[in-house]
């Protein structure tokens, strides 16, 4: 138990940009130890997607879960969670303090510009597996473009709620794709 | 103020709906954040900066700061807490009994219906993160860069935050150098 508390702080510590960057962290040390096959890993990263919540939660509630029952759910989901939330908090202090310096100033001048990148990138990603698929040859999914342009004009509509929109697309989905 | 409750409950709920990455999250947040008056769009633009560069979960790090920033450590705890715990009791239940959740083809079509809406969210992060961070052409250009960075060379995004710190470091000593050479 103490070594998957461990395990998971460790992996907390070198998870930088986001859950995504955990998932091959975790693997490593998970599969290595024999605590899961690489076939079982996979399997769950798909549940780990298909289920609500941050998809590096939900592997780490699962590889817990799976070895040491309810206490090593919560155990690896704290060890995860652990060192984030003191550096974070700790930087949200600093950051309080600091804002206004020209250093920090300048460095989020073009983080913030940065992640609008890295948010493109997220967004063409999602698009080539959901509408377009340029492999082996440029198509497009008219159903799911129909469908996505459906779903914009809900949000639209229903900018207060998206979270019913999340819902109207899963229902959506189960009736058409 | 903004009572415990309050916050454990909006961050359950934004836990519970968190799709396709925290990024995807970012008009939801906003949505419940933003409009409630609990933190304002440059707050919340600069909490999803630090939340990218520091480690951890976009999501999780967003309710750690919103969570400060609202009720020191105790709203810290509950922000975490709450956007946690639907990952807890969700994935506890797929693993007593369901194995095979992923590849349930009724699963698997409403996750595609979710995915499209996923792209939408993701748009619309785009816009409402961009109209805080897009403030002239070299901002516009270099967003288009570390797009082209991570998309066509697969530069890993730990090293387009670390070029960003840097660029931000050179731009400052620059700007306090024309500012000395005016005076």
């Amino acid at each position: 138990m103490i070594e998957l508390i461990l395990l998971f702080i460790y992996v907390g510590l070198f998870t930088i940009g986001g859950g995504m960057v955990a998932i091959p962290l975790i693997q490593q040390e998970v599969v290595a130890r024999g605590w899961l096959t690489l076939n079982e890993f996979i399997s769950m990263v798909a549940i780990a997607q298909s289920t609500p919540g941050p998809i590096g939660i939900n592997v780490a509630t699962y590889v817990g879960f799976e070895h040491f029952g309810i206490l090593g759910a919560i155990a690896a989901t704290f060890g995860f969670v652990l060192p984030s939330f003191l550096i974070v908090s700790s930087l949200a202090n600093l950051l309080r303090k600091h804002r206004s310096s020209s250093l920090v100033i300048n460095w989020f001048y073009f983080i913030k510009a940065g992640i609008i990148g890295l948010i493109g990138y997220a967004f063409v990603k999602v698009v080539l597996i959901t509408v377009i698929s340029v492999d082996p040859v440029f198509s497009i999914d008219w159903i799911a473009l129909l469908l996505l342009l459906v779903l914009t004009v809900i949000f639209k509509l229903l900018k207060k709620l998206p979270w019913l929109v999340i819902v109207i697309g899963a229902i959506l989905g189960m009736l058409f794709l | 103020m903004v009572s415990i409750i309050q916050i454990f409950l909006v961050f359950l709920k934004i836990g519970a709906f968190t799709f396709g990455g925290g990024l995807a999250m970012i008009p939801i947040i906003k949505r419940e954040l933003v409009s409630r008056g609990w933190i304002s769009e440059e707050e919340l633009a600069d909490y999803i900066a630090v939340s990218q560069t520091a480690p951890g979960m976009i999501a999780v790090n967003i309710a750690t700061l919103v969570g400060m920033h609202l009720r020191k450590w105790k709203g810290a705890f509950f922000a975490v807490l709450g956007i946690v715990l639907p990952s807890l009791v969700v994935i506890m239940l797929i693993a007593t009994g369901l194995k095979e959740f992923a590849e349930i083809p009724i699963v698997v079509s409403a996750l595609k219906g979710i995915t499209l809406v996923v792209v939408i969210l993701l748009a619309f992060a785009i816009f409402d993160i961009g109209k805080n961070a897009i403030k002239d052409i070299i901002t516009l250009l270099y967003a288009l860069l570390c797009f082209s960075l991570v998309f066509f060379l697969d530069v890993p995004t730990t090293l387009v935050i670390l070029l960003s710190f840097v660029l931000g470091t050179l731009r400052a000593f620059i700007l306090a150098k024309k500012a000395r050479k005016k005076l």
